[in-house]
């Protein structure tokens, strides 16, 4: 048996100080007996939409398995994928694949290594998550663990928190918005829901 | 024509290739010398004096006249140790100086190797950077990839590791897969008694002979990681082989050994003309 409720979706917009938009959040996230799926749907901060993927599967023989994803619109995806904690973590690009132990994430070996992922996969990325966790900041927000890509391309280039990060609002995005229907969807078919 | 633009297409893939894969031989061309030549048999320690040889090695320093002579002292160098198993079984483990283009420092160079007739395991040096301090402030703001580094080449995959990370988990484990992919249980099964080569205590192969003994066999403990033994655990030594060497010519294809070895003259005195090597 394995039941699954219908998707939940959350659309948020994010504001300057102004209140002028920023760019809209469309956060879907499912659940069944033995896995979590969520997709999150960036549009407007960059020219593509970013796209962070989530699988959590749960197995009585091996445990929970977590498999992310990070993408620009529907350019190739950077892929992490990882066991119980402390265990390894398997990154992929579409050509070559890197295998850490979370310990040394601050290490050069696996610093430089992802770098190298990021590059085979879309040189694009660092500046995307650079643009994410900006405004991240402005909203006061950390990057969490469920935007484990974020933080593991962060890691990368170890920059500095901004010394005065732009002002940043969330606030609901209404349903009945004219960008809603199609950002919905984004988020439907970023979770495998279309 | 198209015959010409095939052989162009050709030479045009070949290189790209090359570019990718350089070839570890590569870096040891002009005419070679012998520098060292030594042969030992290796016993446990506490074996009896009759009890047959864990292996045979045979210790030899190829040099290569890349320079001019005046700059002899600093011609490629390949440090070699010939092992041969009681199976018959040959491996070669190697730790070299290559020749280094200073107009292009950021090349890799070979540094060691671990090879079998079957398979090779190689470790190359990269991404020298005069000045570079990964401790430094400054160096989160550099790029991810500069400072020194070791890349592993084996058909059982590839590995770049800053040296500084050589004992990490992440590496550790990443070795250790390369190493398995990379030679067969045989192989592992006769590249680890190498690792139990204790060659740090026994003053009576002298510094110089010690030093590249040592550098040969690191080979192996990048290789075997995991398995290297505390050194009060390692309980294999070298002792001279009575027996007359043979000529190198079984090894000929293994280490792409030259033909007519001369000896290598004592290189001129310390220090060197003014000028670069190039």
């Amino acid at each position: 048996m394995n039941a699954e409720e219908p998707p939940k979706i959350t659309l948020e917009r994010v504001v300057d100080g102004r209140g002028n938009r920023v760019c809209d959040i469309a956060k879907a996230s499912a659940k069944s007996d033995n896995e979590r799926r969520s997709a999150w749907v960036v549009r407007g901060l960059l020219k593509s939409d970013l796209v962070l993927n989530r699988q959590v599967r749960r197995d009585s023989n091996t445990g929970e398995s977590t498999f992310d994803e990070i993408r620009l619109g529907d350019r190739a995806p950077l892929r992490f994928e990882s066991g119980a904690p402390g265990s390894r973590v398997t990154a992929a690009s579409p050509a070559s694949t890197f295998r850490y132990f979370d310990v040394d994430v601050t290490r050069l070996t696996v610093r430089c290594n992802l770098s190298r992922l990021v590059q085979e996969t879309d040189p694009d990325l660092l500046n995307a998550i650079a643009e994410y966790e900006l405004m991240k900041q402005g909203m006061g927000e950390k990057v969490s663990i469920e935007e484990l890509p974020v933080l593991m391309l962060l890691a990368i280039e170890k920059r500095p928190p901004h010394p005065s990060p732009p002002v940043r609002k969330k606030e609901p995005l209404s349903e009945d918005a004219p960008e809603a229907a199609e950002l919905r969807a984004a988020a439907l078919a970023a979770l495998g829901e279309e | 024509m198209k015959a010409r633009a095939a052989v162009l297409l050709l030479c045009a893939v070949s290189a790209a290739l090359r570019a990718e894969e350089p070839d570890w031989f590569d870096s040891f061309k002009g005419r070679a010398f012998l520098q060292g030549d030594a042969s030992f048999v290796a016993r446990e320690k506490a074996a009896p004096p009759d009890a047959p040889p864990l292996f045979r090695a045979r210790w030899v320093i190829l040099r290569y006249a890349a320079f001019t002579e005046e700059w002899r002292r600093f011609w490629p160098s390949r440090n070699l140790l010939l092992v041969t198993m009681p199976s018959g079984a040959q491996y070669v483990l190697e730790s070299s100086l290559g020749h280094i283009d200073e107009k292009h420092l950021e090349e890799e160079q070979p540094w060691y190797r671990v090879a079998s007739k079957r398979t090779a395991f190689e470790v190359w040096a990269l991404g020298w950077t005069p000045g570079y301090d990964p401790s430094s402030p400054d160096a989160a703001s550099t790029p991810p990839c500069d400072g020194m580094r070791n890349r592993v080449r084996a058909p059982g995959g590839t590995l770049e590791y800053f040296v500084d990370d050589f004992g990490s988990r992440t590496v550790r484990a990443s070795l250790a897969e390369i190493a398995a992919g990379t030679f067969d249980e045989d192989e592992r099964r006769d590249l680890a008694v190498l690792l139990k080569m204790s060659v740090e205590s026994d003053r009576s192969l002298g510094d110089f002979l010690a030093f590249h003994l040592r550098d040969s066999l690191q080979a192996g403990y990048i290789a075997f990681l995991d398995q290297l033994q505390p050194r009060d655990k390692r309980t294999v030594v070298f002792e001279p082989d009575p027996a007359d060497p043979a000529d190198l010519s079984s090894w000929r294809a293994l280490v792409h050994l030259p033909f007519n070895l001369a000896p290598f003259p004592a290189p001129p005195p310390f220090p060197p003309p003014k000028g670069g090597v190039n």
